[in-house]
């Protein structure tokens, strides 16, 4: 059962993967990409709990700097994981834990991701750092992309992945 | 318990992420290359497929896109054509008068006029009056009776003045009369506007034969300050009238009067500079000797 739902998170991950670098960047048609990743973060974090939220944004946040090339290794890596882990935080305060909740947060973390990495670029001076305004810009509506597309992935995590609660309930009997 | 655990996981994660970092900043990139490698050629092929799966879609958003910002450019191009004709337009009457000012220019360094440029301002309201307002006066040293030429040849004559302005009485006004003379047979005589008809010019001599196409030049005149030879027009043997006493011509003028913009007041023509004498003192003089002869008598003598 463990290993079933091991499967199906990693087929999740590298799927929305795929769709986040090959997908999302044609849609967008060089626009602002949407997160979808830092979606299925707060999501995960949300649903099943910091630990699962925490390593899917470690492997997920590593591939995703795999998968660039001027961002420094790592980076995306540690702002995913501390959003995971934020929002890992915010979990008891939610009694409950409503879609819209989820939704904003997912909004909320989008804008951090944005925020995050921006400041990343800044300390490390990687790459010539864009101007305020765009990066207000981007964060605004990576934001907004990720209120919008924070349903979607809610609806998808709840029909593929069993929850550990009920993966213990079904362990324990 | 489960806090720790959590708190643990992502002390290991965050120090991994500042290890690759770390290890990607200080050049040690033969692991991350290798790494970016593999994860480049594995989405490749799905990159490939998905792009081409989503091209129509793409395409489709693409041209709506394009559609919203042709019709925009559309918008655009068109107030730009219509801002480039209005430039054309002004552009086109700017080389005319660039035209206008080079011929003027290049008639008052042949004639070596000393000329003050002006514009014409205002012309005639009048049917019966053949008058224009140029936009140089008293102030520019215009005087009355100067004479006004554009670069084809003689306009008129400066009728009256005020400090900022002057009113010029056309070579075709009624009024207006001048001596001139042939160039080809230099037969003095007299040229006098005539309104809308041609301008007539009258020989002195009735004699003197004056072609068809000849052309009439201003002459001097005592009392005149019309500079001699500025060309005013040109014979038309059509309308000559012989007689033994008298003979006159129809003169076409040479200058178009309905579309002047640009003339010249002639200040001041050069004049003929007249030799100066030889100072008799420079002057060697060979006086005779005392006691020699005189020089006509040494010429008897030789």
């Amino acid at each position: 059962m463990r290993a079933r739902r091991l499967a199906v998170l990693s087929a999740l991950v590298v799927t929305l993967l795929l769709v986040q670098v090959s997908v999302l960047p044609l849609v967008a048609g060089g626009a602002f990409v949407p997160d979808l990743l830092v979606v299925l973060i707060v999501v995960l974090a949300l649903e099943h709990g910091p630990r699962t939220g925490l390593w899917v944004a470690g492997v997920s946040g590593l591939l995703l700097d795999l998968a660039a090339t001027t961002v420094p290794l790592g980076s995306t890596m540690l702002v995913l994981v501390s959003i995971a882990y934020l929002t890992g935080l915010l979990r008891p305060f939610l009694l409950e834990r409503a879609d819209l909740t989820t939704a904003l947060l997912a909004g909320l973390a989008g804008v951090l991701s944005v925020l995050g990495q921006a400041a990343l670029a800044v300390l490390l001076s990687a790459q010539e750092s864009p101007p305020a305004t765009v990066i207000a810009w981007s964060a605004m509506v990576v934001g907004a992309f990720a209120v919008l597309l924070a349903p979607p992935v809610l609806v998808l995590v709840r029909r593929t992945l069993v929850r550990p609660e009920q993966l213990a309930a079904e362990v324990g009997r | 318990m489960n806090q720790r655990r959590v708190w643990g996981l992502f002390v290991a994660l965050v120090l991994t992420a500042l290890v690759l970092i770390t290890l990607d900043f200080r050049g040690e990139e033969g692991q991350a290359d290798a790494g970016r490698d593999s994860v480049t050629t594995g989405l490749a092929p799905f990159e490939r497929s998905l792009a081409r799966v989503l091209a129509p879609v793409r395409n489709l958003g693409d041209g709506v896109v394009d559609l919203l910002a042709t019709r925009a450019e559309n918008q655009r191009l068109r107030a730009e054509v219509a801002e480039l004709r209005e430039r054309r337009r002004v552009f086109a009457d700017l080389e005319r008068e660039i035209e206008e000012l080079r011929a003027l220019l290049g008639y008052r360094d042949t004639a070596e006029l000393v000329t003050v440029p002006g514009r014409v301002i205002a012309v005639s309201p009048s049917n019966f009056e053949w008058t224009l307002t140029i936009d140089v006066g008293e102030r520019d040293g215009v005087e009355r009776g100067m004479a006004v030429v554009a670069a084809q040849g003689l306009v008129g004559r400066v009728l009256t003045t005020t400090s900022t302005a002057s009113r010029v009485l056309l070579a075709v006004d009624p009024n207006f009369s001048v001596a001139a003379r042939s160039v080809a047979t230099s037969s003095l005589g007299l040229v006098d506007g005539r309104g809308s008809e041609p301008m007539r010019f009258g020989p002195l001599d009735p004699r003197q034969p004056v072609g068809d196409g000849d052309e009439i030049v201003t002459a001097t005149f005592p009392g005149s300050r019309i500079p001699a030879g500025i060309p005013v027009g040109r014979v038309v043997s059509e309308g000559a009238r012989s007689s033994r006493l008298v003979s006159v011509y129809d003169l076409l003028p040479l200058v178009d009067m309905t579309r002047l913009d640009r003339v010249m007041v002639v200040i001041a023509a050069p004049a003929d500079e007249v030799p100066p004498f030889e100072d008799s003192d420079a002057l060697d003089p060979v006086l005779p000797a005392p006691g020699s002869p005189a020089p006509d008598e040494a010429e008897a003598g030789g």
